[in-house]
């Protein structure tokens, strides 16, 4: 019976009960009911695995990895709102991040910087119609452009809205670190982003 | 700040990124699970459970085959038939002296008269080739004296009958009819002719019942036939053959003694034979298994499952049998809003149907009836209570709304060692038992149980039905 249902509901967006009840499922290591929860939140998830590698392959590692520590820890999950959705996909969001953060910190290849330079970079102001101009897709396609250490510092502060001090705790690294790359990852975007636009106006880049 | 339309335009360009589904990821999320997180499978345990069964069953069909604690019969009965009993006569040991083929191959020349008995009757001791004869010497008693009748008076011999006890009724069957043929002439043997003495006759044996020995020392028809009805032949100690007469009242009070033994040992025979109508108490563990079906109705039933366990009882006197036992199984079976009723229930409006999956211990207590009781098999009627414990129960609601669009979902309810039912299942059964020895049987007891009280959280009216099958050891059992 509970497979007729599960053919039924697949392919739909998951309703609050229907995701409670494959929820429970997943606690009982159903396998068809981790389909369900990873055919539907495999997108929303994916996006974030998306931002953190630079190629697909890393990206479905990151994603299959937090999904098993969501199939293993599930039993523990309780909703902290009465939105079970929601609350749903903000744990799933935090165990993506996290498992993204621990993928960089084994496969690291590029040593963090620890100081700031004393240099002080003179940026040309943003030109925001140049971004503008460009699609979403290209801009994850730019952030997946950058190094690694960049990459994560710059999804971690301004897409997940970690401050500086969880940013350094969780790469161990120092907060002035986490600034300096945090800044060279915007120079380093903004000249990927241009590139794609305006290859003239990113020559003049610094 | 010039960085903050730069940022949002970065998180704006992330929230809006959906990459489209890979089947191949899932593909190999579905490896990873299967490594981290296999799935248990309940076929693994029923192919453990159908093996445990099936070595059960091939380790007592070894049983019935080799037979370890076969004891051959020797007992021997012994026949009331006179030409048994001549036979058995005959049948004399090598301490008489007197070998029963010599006996037969003995003929008599009655006209002449001439030696009717074994010529080297000391020999013939040395010489016996019949092996039961043999295998009762310690049953015989000293034999009388030889009596030999030569016909021309030069002397006589006291015949030795020596009585066998208890003879094989093979080895009696095979002298029976060269002895029945030779009769006459056993008989003319025993005749005894005293042409010497002044007529007297002689007597040859006391324990030969009903035998009067002629005077004449020519065979005497009359002597055969009395030889022909004695019942048994008793050793003797030396007898007396000077011619005094037994009395007949000895004889009579011989006679009785035989007839006792002879019943004695029919009635081990019979025992034996019969061992279902011999009284017996015993003690006996049992091991089932039983194909389970659970139901509330049957227009619906739900699922065969496997219960199985194991048990001990009393038997009293081959009839009553008292016994209770452990077993575990599953409940498999669908409910409506209509007959699950809990304590707390939830709406119901558009509560569709509710499956049910319940792990349970099952804890019986029965008594049983053999109404046909026979050597190798009995039929037996049942009647007992159970009491179920809810070890697991899992509850799937689904509900239907009609929408637009119309929409169902499952809602899952578990519970764990929440409800106990003591002694609230009637069982009723009849069965069929096949005794392979005295220690193994096996039976095969359909059975349907009835609940007396709601079961499981739904407080439903639960029916199972199903056959089990069980292997009984009695170990203790003589």
């Amino acid at each position: 019976m509970s497979e007729r249902l599960n053919s039924e509901i697949q392919g739909q967006l998951l309703s609050a009960d229907e995701l409670t009840y494959h929820l429970s499922a997943c606690a009982l290591n159903k396998r068809e009911s981790q389909k369900v929860i990873y055919n539907s939140f495999y997108g929303y998830a994916m996006a974030i695995c998306d931002r953190y590698t630079s190629n697909q392959e890393d990206a479905v590692e990151i994603l299959n990895d937090g999904f098993l520590k969501i199939f293993k820890e599930v039993h523990h999950y309780q909703p902290a709102y009465a939105d079970v959705v929601s609350s749903f996909k903000g744990w799933l969001r935090k165990i993506m991040v996290y498992t993204a953060i621990d993928h960089f910190r084994k496969n690291q290849k590029h040593k963090v910087v620890t100081e700031l330079d004393n240099v002080v970079y003179q940026l040309e102001a943003v030109n925001e119609d140049a971004i503008d101009k460009l699609s979403h897709e290209e801009i994850i396609r730019a952030i997946q452009e950058l190094s690694p250490g960049y990459r994560t510092v710059l999804n971690l502060f301004i897409i997940d809205g970690l401050s500086h001090e969880e940013i350094s705790q969780k790469l161990g690294i120092s907060t002035g670190t986490s600034k300096s790359n945090l800044s060279k990852a915007r120079r380093q975007l903004q000249k990927i982003l241009f590139r794609y636009h305006q290859p003239e106006a990113a020559k003049n880049a610094i | 700040m010039q960085f903050e339309d730069f940022d949002s335009k970065v998180r704006q360009a992330a929230d809006q990124h959906h990459p489209n589904y890979d089947e191949n990821a899932w593909a190999k999320m579905q490896k990873l699970l299967d490594q981290q997180l296999p799935v248990k499978k309940d076929r693994d345990r029923r192919f453990i459970f159908l093996l445990l069964f099936f070595l059960l069953l091939g380790g007592g069909a070894w049983v019935i085959f080799s037979k370890p604690w076969q004891q051959e019969n020797k007992i021997v009965s012994i026949s009331k038939d006179p030409d048994k009993a001549m036979a058995n006569a005959a049948d004399a040991t090598p301490e008489n002296g007197v070998n029963k083929q010599d006996i037969s191959k003995s003929p008599v020349d009655k006209s002449q008269g001439g030696e009717t008995v074994s010529k080297q009757p000391q020999e013939n001791s040395t010489d016996n080739k019949t092996n039961d004869v043999s295998g009762n010497k310690d049953q015989l008693k000293a034999p009388a004296p030889i009596v030999k009748h030569n016909g021309e008076g030069e002397g006589k011999q006291t015949l030795n009958v020596p009585t066998n006890r208890k003879v094989n009724n093979a080895s009696s069957k095979q002298t029976k009819a060269v002895t029945a043929k030779n009769n006459r002439n056993v008989q003319t043997t025993v005749a005894i002719s005293a042409p010497q003495n002044t007529g007297k006759e002689t007597k040859v044996d006391p324990g030969n019942q009903g035998a009067t020995l002629p005077k004449n020392s020519d065979s005497n028809p009359k002597s055969s036939d009395a030889l022909a009805n004695i019942d048994d032949v008793k050793t003797q100690t030396n007898a007396d053959h000077s011619g005094n007469n037994e009395p007949k009242n000895k004889n009579v009070e011989e006679k009785k003694e035989n007839v006792d033994e002879h019943a004695v040992v029919e009635k081990k025979q019979a025992t034996k034979k019969n061992p279902g109508s011999k009284k017996s108490n015993y003690f006996f563990l049992t091991f089932g298994v039983a194909p389970d079906l659970s139901y509330i109705s049957l227009s619906d039933p739900g699922q065969v499952k496997l219960l199985s366990g194991a048990g001990f009882g009393y038997t009293f006197h081959n009839r009553w049998t008292i016994s209770t036992g452990f077993y575990a199984g599953r409940k498999i079976y669908t409910a409506n809003k209509y007959n699950y009723k809990p304590d707390n229930p939830g709406p119901t409006n558009n509560l569709e149907k509710i499956d049910a999956d319940c792990k349970v211990y099952e804890v019986p207590l029965s008594i049983a009836y053999n109404f046909i009781n026979a050597q190798k098999h009995s039929f037996f009627g049942s009647l007992g209570l159970s009491s179920l414990f809810m070890k697991k129960e899992e509850y799937q609601y689904l509900y239907k709304y009609p929408g637009p669009p119309p929409t169902t979902y499952v809602h899952t309810k578990e519970l764990y060692n929440e409800n106990q039912h003591y002694f609230s299942v009637l069982t009723l059964s009849a069965g069929y038992t096949r005794r392979l020895n005295k220690t193994f049987s096996i039976s095969a007891e359909p059975y349907v149980k009835l609940p007396l009280a709601g079961i499981g959280y739904g407080h439903v009216k639960l029916n199972s039905m199903g056959v089990l099958f069980s292997i009984n050891v009695a170990p203790f059992h003589h």
